[in-house]
């Protein structure tokens, strides 16, 4: 799992799930609390608008100390292209953070993916 | 008088040498390459070839001796490359290229036409005595293509639906229990995780629906496509010396017919050196055709007329009927018959055809797999 580092003293944290290729789907989007099962924030949505689908961590920014942003996507392979490409992306202050991604080629109907990583302030 | 051509996929002919004839169908710069008129057919009744003989959106099988002469509709790809020998060919969409890995949804939704447009070029040494080398470039527009389930809103709704179907069951299966530090974000793989039997239905299930839904209501489905292709020689490899050999533009436009039926409208025209590459004369080629469809997703009727005129030489006019049947899933069946007429005879003969077509793997779901 990928450890992303955050400015803690700086503003709030988007997280932006996207998925190229334009690809129709779906996701769902879970914050973990650090250390725990205990679910801080979940978000379902699709690609149908790509503006709704950013979301900010919750503030002060402090706290997401060792979360994890977690997505599960599924996007349905639309003919005539087959590559996929998905991605979740991180943010704070206007600076991306890391892009997450997974990206390739299949001939299944459709693909799903998990995308996740750890917050670690600094 | 019968004649026959069997056509085989992708999967089935393996090797580079298939895809240049690949693109020697599909990209009008490579028709172009392999030259305009003659020698289309000369190559193309000679060796297999790629045609997405029942296309998605839907076949364009006008013209039996002139295969060339109608712009048959196709699916846009991202890019194909085929080597064969010291030939050469290229056909991509520029656009998909440069931005298909972060393109979404509602940008493609806003300028279709810029994804779907395709440039195509080809280069193939030259044989014999002359020893010419030939490239060719081209561009292809569809500029209106119903069949296109990206701009689709009810496709799209669907296809939304059934990822949020399938997440529902992939988050069950996953138990709401966070990524341990030892794991990597990636492609979820069914066989991996506790699926009840039930789930695993579902999820296939979910696949198909979709596929057969789509495939019935989009065979039909009206599209407007334009290409053009320029087509050069050299009598050297440095590409000095070029000379235009010959140019062409095609035009194909399908109508829909309620659920039932299409027409299909054809028309090409070339400008080209009248006689090989050592002439200064240049002629002009055109050709028109139409065909009527009336049917259903898997198998149709169809009643089909074609024109072909070119300057100083005879002309010669058809009209076929004949049946295209779905035997297997990825096989099509395709039988034509009826009278040809040409100027230079000026007796009608009366011809027949029949076509074996494998299913390809880029037009399975539309084509109702």
């Amino acid at each position: 799992m990928n450890t992303i580092k955050f400015h803690r003293g700086g503003g709030p944290v988007s997280v932006k799930i996207s998925a190229g290729y334009a690809q129709p789907g779906a996701y769902t989007l879970i914050v973990w609390e650090a250390n725990s099962n205990a679910i801080v924030l979940q978000k379902k949505g699709n690609f149908i608008n790509a503006e709704d689908d950013v979301y900010f961590l919750p503030t002060p920014v402090d706290v997401n100390q060792g979360r994890i942003v977690d997505c599960l996507v599924t996007v349905v392979i639309t003919p005539p292209i087959r590559d996929y490409a998905i991605s979740l992306e991180l943010n704070q202050d206007g600076k991306k953070l890391h892009d997450e991604r997974v990206a390739g080629q299949t001939d299944d109907p459709h693909l799903s993916a998990r995308l996740f990583v750890k917050l670690e302030g600094e | 008088m019968l004649r026959g051509r069997i056509k085989f996929d992708l999967l089935n002919l393996a090797g580079l040498v298939t895809c240049a004839m690949i693109l020697a169908v599909v990209s009008p710069a490579v028709a172009a390459g392999f030259d305009l008129s003659e020698m289309y057919q000369d190559s193309l009744e000679k060796h297999f070839r790629f045609d997405s003989a029942i296309p998605a959106a839907p076949a364009f099988e006008l013209l039996t001796a002139h295969p060339s002469n109608i712009l048959r509709p196709a699916n846009l790809r991202d890019l194909a490359i085929a080597i064969s020998g010291e030939n050469f060919a290229l056909e991509f969409s520029p656009a998909l290229l440069a931005e298909g890995k972060n393109l979404s949804l509602g940008d493609y939704q806003k300028r279709p036409w810029l994804y779907r447009t395709r440039l195509s070029a080809a280069a193939q040494k030259g044989e014999g005595l002359e020893n010419l080398s030939a490239f060719a470039f081209g561009l292809r527009l569809t500029l209106w293509d119903q069949s296109d389930l990206r701009t689709d809103s009810l496709y799209v709704a669907s296809a939304t639906a059934e990822a949020e179907s399938i997440n529902a069951i992939y988050s069950a299966a996953i138990q709401n229990v966070p990524p341990s530090a030892g794991d990597s974000s990636g492609v979820i793989n069914p066989a991996k995780l506790q699926l009840a039997d039930m789930a695993r239905r579902q999820l296939d299930e979910l696949a198909n629906q979709i596929r057969e839904q789509f495939a019935k209501k989009k065979w039909n489905a009206a599209i407007w496509e334009m290409a053009a292709a320029l087509k050069a020689q050299s009598s050297d490899t440095s590409g000095a010396k070029i000379k235009i050999q010959e140019s062409a533009f095609w035009m194909s436009l399908g109508l829909s017919m309620g659920s039932w039926g299409q027409v299909l409208v054809g028309l090409n025209a070339a400008y080209g050196r009248a006689d090989g590459t050592a002439s200064d004369e240049f002629k002009w080629r055109g050709s028109g055709g139409f065909r009527l469809y009336g049917g259903a997703a898997n198998y149709r009727g169809f009643l089909e007329g074609q024109w072909i005129e070119t300057v100083d030489l005879p002309s010669s006019q058809s009209l076929k009927m004949g049946v295209e049947v779905r035997l297997l899933p990825n096989i099509w069946i395709a039988l034509s018959t009826g009278p040809e007429y040409s100027s230079e005879s000026k007796k009608p003969r009366f011809l027949s055809n029949y076509e074996l077509s494998l299913g390809l793997p880029v037009s399975k779901w539309t084509d109702g797999e």
